[in-house]
């Protein structure tokens, strides 16, 4: 909300500059976003009178004015403009200068006359009629009204203010008008507070006599009130108040909406005003809409209504929607003559979804939407009754209707001081919370440790003794807060071991030279069809968001893999051939659908791979170290895994029989999908799974004291034998003292029989106890081949 | 005899310093001291020598040979040291040709910093707490003193999965589940993924991360949180920096604050400054005593305990960490902006 300064000290003195009151104001709970000094460059511009008009001696185009600028002696200035004459008031704007359009003005010399200073335009002072009228003519700005020589030009434009901008905290819907934010800067600064004049207007009359006001659902109408004044004279609004509500970054309309708006503005009661001509039937009906039932706004927008909206209505059509916006048909017309006010309270949670709902959204929704006093209504409406008279733009007729359900009992609160002080840290006395809470007019009276407070009407937002300790710190300051250190012993801190896990997992795949990236959370229904999903795939099983920012982020990610994809993708785009990414985050995964309570989050590692050399087995070889550092046992790969993997590079990894996560190459569809150049390795590791099936802690093996014997051997077999079954076979076979088959070749090709392959493996053998001789170990190779002959038919290759 | 010694003698110290290298000066050992040199030969021709001179001349010749031997002993080693100071001078490389890269990732920027704040509260004794990011409208809204048509649900707006169920829009509801499920004394942290309804541009994000703290204990007041968090500000900025406390409001604490810290780039110097826009003020967390309707609605009794609670945004102290002016840079995960951290 903008505060003008100028507005703002007509309640409360504020003997600072606006940098001082911003910080003092903030410091006590106001949010402060910023302020405007207005009128910046208008300095040494000043009224001037032309008390003297001649013509240059040496040029026929310019004028000499002698200048009366409030000053002992006149000055003399040149001028070029036609439409100046002798006694007119002009902006004068003398040396020093510097104006907002960019000119500096010095002392100079025209074709030999001297000239100090300079007559300005609306242009030169950049401003339009919206702020003077005759701002936009061509040639010099003729004041129009009275003003003394030397008077600032600022003043007379309403721009020696400065606006300040505060957002009003939710809590503090009090605050969304001047009187709120002078209150709260009468308590910040000790400055008493001057209430503006509001008059129980008597008027002539009876306002029975026009109207009938019928209130259908309190609930959503806590309160109505209506007045009427006839007879009235539709026109400007004087200077003071225009300039106030131009100031506020509100339009001045007509005398009548004016100070419906000043009063809003003023005291933050939102107020409407009917033309009488258009409340049919003299009825007005404060009732929900039918269903489909239609109305015109102010601004021409047709809305459609439905029964949760509360509107007002004559005896049959809607003349305004509920504390948002008034119809088409009701406003304010040079020719009106008898009108209503309205001041009323609605609910606050009605207007909020009824103001959502249409998207319209005005000055007074987001007023009412925020619960407003209901004792407001009538203050408003005084305040109303007595700028009428003021202003003198009609006969108020006498009485008032007043519908009222709310509860406008005052309200009160017993705080003990001992509970605010040990909330706070502090050793403060009850007097001195009192005189505290009394600036804030919260009327305290002191009895022991007890602090009766009467709660102000408009301070809803106080209900315990943890909101008085608010107040009472606040003013008393936050920088008055001691520092202190918690004590007590706490043996539950640091982190658990899943915690040190998940974070080690994420430096081994640094390590392994992988960059660690984030991905948003979402998922684009069109991804299943990139990941060729059959439409059976529990990765289709998402959780839907019922109002998403786009179909795109519709659902909740099943799988990290796409979010990595999308990644990668965006690198090879620029032209980055080499990419190692992990995530580590969560996907979701509904139990039932529609679900009735909440989805099974995993927390999934998910890794991606794009570079020339790297292969399957550079990806597996990755996933097997990961799953080593973590001594997970009986550690599985089989041919499988998702339908994004290509159908013969693609593994599952077990452990102990338990999925743990998949691998492999990218099926080529997919990788089109993303629109990547390059072969693309993908896994996806179930990182909850992987620590459960986390080894025993490890035990240190004596260092080898006999030495090893190595024996290589090559061996034929089908094609098609897979090879890990084979060395599972072999140490089975041979026993605890073959320690280590490493697979050193495959070949398949000229020297072997079609649909053949060789495989060549080193099988290294120790013993603890003893150094083997030749013939141990040739038991034991005889054993292991007679194994892989009649399991694999495999032949020794010679 | 002498004289052939002298020329022996003579001989050698002449070729030994034309010896240039180590194969030349082997040639004139072997061609002196060798099986046929010339001091073998005189040795041999020792039997020529009378009896009563065999001794003398005997001494003498070994003596000879003796001083011989150094001398080509002596050469050797010059010449050994002079070969490999030639040798390693030839090996020299260039070492302003930049190193072989190994192969090694880094840590996401966020990530770096959730475990500095981490390891800062664990140092104080907090342990780290964790809840579901898809969460129940009860804990997210509700237990936090947010009925549904309170006017602080304006301050967030919701992802629905349907009308009981959303994506937390805070960490806040870790509060609600940890106070529903045990007993004080609490001291917990919690980071996390949270969400909301925002467009995505420089400096919004529909995803983001925050991490909550809260305490609870008795005789838990105001000052305590302003002591824990000072000193979060000095581990996490620097000795020098100052906090500022403004009051706030948040529907789940009571008396809440919103937390600055003074200017760690321009210390408030700068106008144009892009981390304080010359404010000389960073806000980086809203706090506050835990609200006792909260209390009460999770379980705890507001007379016997009281405690406090924080929120910051990682994304946000992240980008001011390191100056990262867009915040979605944070996700789309370029290997030329991860590689920098």
């Amino acid at each position: 909300m903008f505060v003008p300064m100028k507005w703002l000290k007509q309640y409360v003195d504020v003997p600072m500059d606006v940098e001082e009151f911003s910080s003092r104001m903030i410091m006590t709970g106001s949010e402060v976003e910023g302020y405007e000094v207005l009128g910046k460059g208008l300095d040494h511009v000043v009224v001037g009178r032309i008390a003297k008009l001649e013509q240059h001696p040496n040029a026929d185009r310019l004028k000499v004015c002698t200048m009366d600028v409030g000053e002992t002696e006149p000055l003399q200035i040149i001028t070029g403009a036609d439409n100046v004459f002798e006694g007119a008031l002009v902006p004068a704007a003398l040396v020093g200068a510097n104006l907002p359009c960019g000119l500096k003005i010095k002392a100079s010399k025209l074709r030999g006359l001297p000239s100090v200073g300079m007559l300005c335009s609306g242009e030169e002072l950049c401003i339009t009629d919206a702020v003077y009228p005759g701002a936009e003519v061509d040639g010099i700005l003729i004041l129009q009204e009275e003003y003394t020589p030397g008077t600032p030009i600022a003043e007379v434009l309403g721009m020696n203010d400065t606006i300040v901008e505060f957002k009003t905290l939710s809590n503090r819907p009090d605050c969304m008008s001047m009187i709120g934010v002078a209150r709260e800067a009468s308590a910040t600064l000790g400055s008493p507070l001057r209430m503006p004049a509001m008059k129980q207007v008597a008027g002539t009359g009876d306002i029975h006599d026009f109207l009938q006001v019928e209130v259908r659902d309190p609930e959503l109408c806590p309160r109505y009130m209506s007045r009427m004044v006839r007879n009235v004279k539709i026109g400007p609004s004087p200077k003071w108040m225009k300039d106030a509500l131009t100031a506020a970054g509100m339009r001045s309309i007509n005398n009548i909406v004016d100070i419906t708006n000043y009063v809003m503005l003023e005291l933050g009661q939102p107020m409407h005003a009917f033309d009488y001509r258009h409340v049919d039937g003299g009825k007005i009906v404060v009732r929900r809409a039918a269903p489909g039932e239609k109305m015109t706004l102010l601004d021409d927008k047709e809305i459609t209504l439905t029964q949760d909206m509360l509107v007002i209505a004559g005896e049959t059509v809607p003349t305004a929607l509920a504390g948002i916006m008034g119809g088409g048909n009701s406003g304010i017309e040079p020719d009106t003559q008898d009108i209503l006010f309205e001041s009323a309270n609605f609910n606050a949670y009605n207007v909020r979804i009824t103001s959502r709902a249409l998207g319209v959204r005005t000055e007074s929704s987001a007023r009412f939407e925020k619960r407003l006093d209901a004792n407001l209504a009538q203050m408003a409406m005084d305040r109303a009754m007595t700028l009428v008279e003021e202003l003198g733009c009609g006969e108020v007729v006498g009485g008032c209707i007043d519908i009222c359900h709310a509860d406008l009992a005052p309200k009160t609160l017993d705080v003990s001081t001992a509970a605010v002080n040990r909330l706070l840290g502090q050793r403060l006395s009850g007097e001195t919370m009192a005189e505290i809470l009394e600036k804030l007019m919260i009327h305290t009276r002191v009895e022991g440790d007890i602090l009766h407070c009467d709660i102000p009407s408009w301070r809803g937002d106080l209900g315990c003794a943890a909101d008085i300790a608010e107040e009472v710190q606040r003013i008393y300051g936050y920088d008055t807060i001691p520092s202190e250190l918690l004590s007590g012993s706490m043996n539950q801190g640091g982190l658990t071991q899943e915690q040190k896990d998940s974070a080690r997992i994420k430096d081994i795949l640094a390590g392994m030279g992988f960059y660690e990236g984030m991905t948003y959370s979402f998922m684009s229904p069109q991804t299943f069809g990139k990941l060729l999903l059959p439409q059976d795939s529990p990765l289709r099983n998402a959780v839907r968001i019922m109002n998403p920012l786009g179909e795109e982020y519709s659902l909740m990610r099943t799988t990290l893999i796409p979010g990595l994809l999308q990644s990668a993708g965006n690198n090879l785009s620029q032209r980055i051939d080499t990419v190692r990414l992990f995530e580590m985050g969560r996907t979701f995964h509904p139990k039932q659908m529609p679900m009735t309570e909440l989805p099974q989050e995993v927390n999934r590692l998910g890794m991606v791979i794009v570079d020339k050399r790297a292969d399957f087995f550079t990806l597996k070889g990755m996933v097997e170290k990961l799953l080593e550092a973590f001594r997970v046992p009986d550690v599985h790969f089989a041919a499988g895994g998702g339908s994004y993997l290509h159908p013969g590079r693609k593994a599952m990894v077990t452990a102990g029989g338990d999925w743990l996560g998949e691998l492999g190459e990218l099926h080529p569809d997919t990788q089109a999908a993303y629109e990547m150049g390059s072969r693309v390795l993908v896994a996806e590791i179930d990182v909850d799974a992987l620590l459960a099936h986390q080894g025993p802690a490890t035990v240190f093996h004596m260092l080898p004291r006999f030495p090893a014997v190595h024996r290589d051997v090559a061996l034929l077999v089908d094609a098609q034998q897979p090879v890990g079954p084979m060395i599972d076979a072999m140490y089975k076979t041979a026993g605890s003292l073959l320690t280590e088959v490493s697979l050193f070749d495959v070949y398949q090709g000229q020297q072997v029989p079609p649909g053949k392959k060789s495989v060549a493996f080193a099988l290294t053998f120790r013993c603890d106890e003893r150094t083997l001789t030749d013939e141990d170990v040739e038991k034991l190779m005889e054993k292991v081949l007679v194994a892989m002959a009649s399991d694999y038919a495999a032949v020794l290759r010679s | 005899m002498q004289d052939q010694l002298d020329k022996i003698v003579k001989e050698t110290q002449d070729a030994l310093s034309n010896a240039k290298d180590t194969a030349s000066l082997e040639a004139l050992r072997v061609k002196v001291l060798g099986k046929k040199g010339s001091m073998t030969q005189i040795l041999r021709g020792m039997g020529a020598v009378s009896a009563d001179q065999r001794p003398a001349m005997g001494r003498l010749v070994n003596e000879v040979r003796a001083k011989l031997e150094e001398l080509i002993n002596r050469q050797a080693e010059n010449l050994s040291r002079m070969e490999k100071e030639m040798r390693l001078k030839l090996e020299a490389v260039d070492v302003t040709i930049p190193g072989t890269e190994p192969v090694m990732g880094k840590l996401h920027p966020l990530t770096q910093v959730v475990r500095q704040v981490q390891d800062i509260f664990v140092g104080m004794g907090f342990a780290v707490a964790d809840g579901p990011e898809v969460e129940t409208d009860h804990y997210n809204f509700e237990l936090l003193n947010v009925p549904k048509n309170h006017p602080a649900r304006d301050m967030q707006d919701s992802f629905y999965i349907n009308g009981e169920i959303v994506l937390r829009t805070h960490t806040s509801p870790v509060q609600a589940r940890i106070m529903t499920t045990r007993k004080p004394p609490i001291r917990i942290i919690c980071p996390g993924r949270v969400y909301r309804v925002d467009q995505v541009d420089a400096t919004h994000s529909p995803v983001f991360h925050q991490i909550e703290g809260l305490v609870i204990d008795k005789g838990i007041h105001l000052g305590h949180l302003k002591g824990t968090l000072d000193e979060f500000a000095r581990r996490m900025y620097g000795e020098s920096v100052k906090t500022r406390f403004r009051p706030s409001f948040f529907p789940f604490t009571e008396p809440s604050a919103e937390v600055d810290i003074s200017c760690y780039l321009c210390g408030g110097k700068d106008p144009n400054c892009r981390v304080c826009h010359g404010s000389g003020w960073i806000e980086v967390l809203g706090c506050g005593m835990v609200n006792p309707n909260v209390l009460t609605m999770c379980g705890i009794d507001p007379q016997e305990y009281s405690g406090f609670a924080f929120g910051m945004g990682l994304d946000r102290i992240t980008n001011g960490k390191y100056g990262i002016t867009d915040l979605r840079l944070l996700f789309e995960n370029d290997l030329r902006f991860l590689d920098q951290f």
